[in-house]
């Protein structure tokens, strides 16, 4: 379960959410992805091998310390060490320690709901529609907006 | 519009020097913001500015499954947002049709899961008030 550290930095907005619909694509990692391989990923830390920093004198640092040596299955070398910081390489050629994953070919799940990123005043309920039924209605509303604003 | 087998959808980003970057396999979901039906547009009570600020007005949201730093992909396009502010092209492409915006982005927000996942956020909004139509 992800946690928002913090809101992302937006231009502020000049007209209320009310006056907005939002059109939106998903793809679920549940259902539209897959776990993938360093390989398939391009990563850089199987490509290059990586580096990473332990603080034994934290119960973090020792567990992340006992698991590498006892359970990884990695290859490593110390490569610093001072007081109970410890610094390990890893060479290139064996998997990370990220879960790397790719999409599925599956078509997203698209919607078109009220409101934009701060909400949805108008309580406008949210429509799922097929990949093409979305593009359609999207491409109208578009149109009837370029319309509009041609007109003045 | 017939119901196609097989999914072609992606998105590219321009990266900082202009070149388009298809970052598809990096984006979990994204939203489009957009005014609302036009007919409710007009009918609000709102100077004629007002009422062309909001017809040009569009707000982006991109989404990240994932950090990934590989050559050319989400951060090697976004990490250079904090640090310029060139207008991106941004192309969305779904069931054989093509949407293309002129867009500027405000951050790339990195975000810490508890489970230890590393996800971003690109907001960003129209550069230049051109109406972005679908081909």
């Amino acid at each position: 379960m992800a946690t928002v550290q913090h809101e992302p930095f937006r231009f502020p907005d000049r007209i209320g959410a009310e006056f907005f619909k939002t059109y939106g694509v998903a793809r679920p990692q549940a259902t539209h992805w897959r776990k993938a391989t360093c390989q398939e990923v391009g990563c850089k830390n199987f490509a290059n091998g990586w580096r990473i920093f332990i603080d034994l004198s934290t119960d973090l640092g020792q567990r992340q310390g006992r698991y590498i040596r006892d359970h990884s299955g990695r290859k490593y070398t110390v490569v610093g060490q001072a007081n109970s910081n410890v610094m390990l390489e890893f060479p290139a050629g064996q998997k990370c320690f990220a879960e790397h994953r790719i999409p599925l070919d599956r078509e997203p799940i698209c919607y078109i709901r009220g409101g934009d990123h701060r909400g949805n005043p108008t309580k406008t309920p949210a429509r799922k529609l097929r990949a093409d039924q979305w593009v359609e209605d999207f491409s109208e509303h578009q149109g009837n907006i370029k319309e509009a604003k041609e007109r003045g | 519009m017939a119901k196609e087998a097989g999914f072609p959808f992606s998105v590219t980003v321009d990266d900082s020097a202009g070149t388009a970057r298809d970052i598809s396999n990096d984006i979990s979901n994204l939203q489009f913001a957009t005014p609302r039906g036009v007919q409710d547009v007009t009918g609000v009570n709102k100077s004629a500015l007002e009422r062309l600020l909001l017809l040009a007005d569009m707000s982006v949201t991109l989404n990240g499954a994932a950090f990934n730093d590989a050559a050319n992909l989400s951060h090697a396009v976004f990490k250079t947002v904090p640090s310029s502010s060139v207008a991106r092209t941004t192309t969305l492409a779904l069931s054989g049709q093509t949407l293309a915006a002129e867009l500027l982005y405000s951050d790339y927000a990195l975000t810490r899961g508890q489970d230890g996942s590393l996800t971003w956020t690109a907001p960003g909004v129209l550069a230049d008030g051109t109406v972005p139509t679908w081909t």
